[in-house]
């Protein structure tokens, strides 16, 4: 009974890697997207998931592109100078946004939302 | 007459009967002054403990026999909730259940597994189990949803965390007391 044993060293380590494990699995795998809303000046409307589609929608300065292809959403084309919400990347789970503020152009993915909001005792 | 004798070796009237019921009975205030010292540690979370009246029981698992601890860990359990008045509440039902399960697997593996694991890895089993017994069983009778679930790898890490402490002070004590 002197010092650690081989066995420790493997239940410190199944201990680390099972809540790692779910972990991961909670934050990365459970909210994925149903639709996409477009808000832009006078114009909202929510797009499936399900269907790929181009979404092209008007905003001060011309015109946005909004592709929806494979679960995912991002921009494609966008008048705009600095070009950042085509660097945003593609989005899918629920509450993500894409954001071309020059051109007033809000993408946000919605979704039943199946974290926890709040926990009360 | 034929007495089965339940849970002192020795009879009580010889004087080493006598020292063994006064050694159990010490083991077991030092296991309820730490449970409720702990008690007393402000802590973020309620389920946040450390375990250290653990280390007494893992402590009596290399001097004393497996039903003399026994005893030791429901009557610490008791008595700790009848000082802080939590007797017969939910939080004992849940506390007893996690002690009386983490005692049955750390005694097997006291028993058996010696070879593989020191006092720490078992004291971390035995965390582990208390504490996913405790979740489980709140999630099945009382809450019903799969709410508690996203509280498994926090409660996993703070089982290690404590399940450590309390193994290196159980070490600490079966090396120097």
């Amino acid at each position: 009974m002197k010092r650690f044993k081989p066995g420790d060293y493997a239940v410190m380590v199944l201990v680390i890697a099972v809540a790692t494990f779910l972990l991961y699995q909670y934050v990365f795998s459970s909210s994925h997207g149903t639709e996409v809303q477009v808000t832009s000046q006078g114009f909202q409307r929510a797009f499936s998931f399900n269907e790929d589609r181009i979404v092209e929608v008007e905003g001060p300065l011309g015109i946005t592109s909004v592709i929806i292809d494979d679960g995912e959403v991002w921009v494609s084309d966008s008048p705009c100078r600095e070009k950042i919400c085509i660097k945003m990347g593609k989005k899918r789970r629920v509450g993500e946004q894409v954001v071309c503020v020059p051109n007033r152009v809000i993408v946000e993915v919605k979704g039943e939302r199946s974290n926890v909001d709040g926990v009360t005792r | 007459m034929q007495y089965k004798k339940f849970y002192i070796s020795d009879s009580i009237k010889t004087s080493v009967g006598q020292k063994r019921v006064f050694f159990i009975a010490f083991l077991a205030t030092m296991a309820i002054f730490l449970a409720i010292a702990e008690h007393m540690i402000p802590k973020p979370l309620p389920w946040m403990r450390i375990g250290l009246a653990n280390a007494i029981t893992l402590y009596a698992f290399t001097i004393i026999k497996k039903r003399e601890v026994f005893l030791i860990v429901l009557s610490r359990v008791v008595a700790t909730s009848l000082l802080i008045g939590s007797f017969m509440s939910l939080g004992f039902l849940l506390s007893i259940s996690g002690a009386v399960s983490s005692f049955i697997l750390m005694s097997i593996l006291y028993s058996y597994c010696r070879k593989v694991f020191s006092l720490v890895g078992i004291s971390i089993l035995g965390a582990v189990t208390s504490n996913l017994v405790q979740l489980l069983l709140v999630n099945a009778v009382f809450v019903r949803s799969s709410i508690s679930y996203y509280f498994i790898p926090m409660v996993l890490l703070l089982a290690l965390a404590g399940g450590i402490l309390s193994g290196l002070f159980g070490r600490f004590l079966s090396e120097n007391l």
